[in-house]
């Protein structure tokens, strides 16, 4: 009888430290699994973030003082796709007079039904992926606004990419 | 007899201890699952967690101070009272709460991955100088720039 009662103690004890062992191997492995999804895709954002580069190619220009175009250079090892186009930022900081300056962050939009917005066209050799903005190629960008480029004005153009990262220049406006 | 009585107690004492002990344990385990879950998730959050400040404009005229960010982690941030905005040089420090929050680029009023945030903060004193200012959202993700007026 004292052999029974150890005998079933023993396996209670036993089944316990199963259930016990499985409901802490199942919670750890998915919190790592969790936490190893969270670092890799922290990792992606940071690389993405290093082999992004582009820059400005040759001048800044305006038509009517209304439309403002220039172009882009991906000088980096990302490729951009066309979704990913339409989150870059665009912030305008421009003269309106001679005394008077006006900032605005400028909307992506494809069409012109927003008086104010910015749009893009695929310049250059596009075999490779005509679907996005890859390493080594250009992009058009024409910004259009509401409020004139007052004349012989001297602007500031800032172009975010959709990680974050920034270029600027100077531009002046006869 | 009385061994057989001893023999009886003893075997139900310790089916007894077993079963209290396996019911204090699997007690035990859901709440050390849940904390381990808690803290998973609160870290989980933090590193999918990431913004950037891309722009920073004071309007002198309506005493306003206009922050551009970006989200550029992997999951939707809030933006609300729990966020703090801390403004200061050597000679000033300011941690603004009349403020306000507008998704520039979204679809709804979450600020998703890739969209773009401005922050409007009201009641600037007059600003010259060089400045750092720091965003702290609520799970304590933090960015700082530094600009000059």
């Amino acid at each position: 009888m004292s052999g029974f009662g150890v005998s079933i103690s023993t396996a209670i004890c036993i089944i316990l430290l199963i259930i016990v062992s499985i409901g802490i191997i199942s919670t750890t492995v998915k919190t790592f699994q969790d936490l190893n999804e969270a670092f890799e895709a922290n990792i992606h954002t940071q690389q993405d973030v290093l082999r992004t580069e582009f820059k400005f190619l040759g001048k800044i220009t305006s038509i009517n003082k209304r439309i403002i175009s220039f172009y882009v250079k991906n000088t980096g090892s990302k490729s951009f796709s066309p979704e990913e186009l339409t989150f870059f930022d665009l912030m305008l900081n421009y003269q309106i007079n001679s005394t008077n300056n006006r900032l605005a962050w400028i909307p992506f939009s494809e069409t012109d039904i927003i008086d104010e917005h910015w749009n893009y066209t695929f310049e250059g050799n596009y075999w490779n992926n005509p679907s996005s903005w890859d390493p080594a190629e250009n992009i058009s960008i024409t910004i259009q606004i509401n409020v004139l480029l007052a004349s012989n004005s001297s602007n500031f153009l800032q172009f975010s990419s959709s990680n974050g990262v920034s270029v600027s220049t100077y531009f002046e406006v006869m | 007899m009385s061994e057989t009585i001893s023999t009886s107690i003893l075997t139900t004492a310790t089916i007894i201890l077993a079963v209290a002990v396996a019911t204090a344990f699997l007690s035990f385990v859901p709440e050390l699952n849940s904390t381990i879950s808690s803290v998973a998730y609160t870290n989980v959050e933090k590193l999918k967690t990431s913004f950037k400040i891309t722009f920073v404009s004071v309007n002198s005229s309506d005493q306003t101070l206009l922050i551009w960010l970006k989200n550029v982690g992997s999951t939707v941030i809030m933006v609300g009272p729990s966020t703090d905005i801390f403004l200061w040089n050597s000679t000033f420090l300011s941690n603004p709460t009349d403020w306000e929050a507008n998704i520039l680029n979204g679809e709804d009023e979450k600020w998703s991955p890739h969209e773009t945030a401005m922050l409007t903060v009201n009641g600037t004193s007059q600003l010259n100088g060089e400045y750092h200012l720091k965003v702290v959202i609520h799970n304590g993700v933090e960015e700082q720039y530094d600009f000059s007026i």
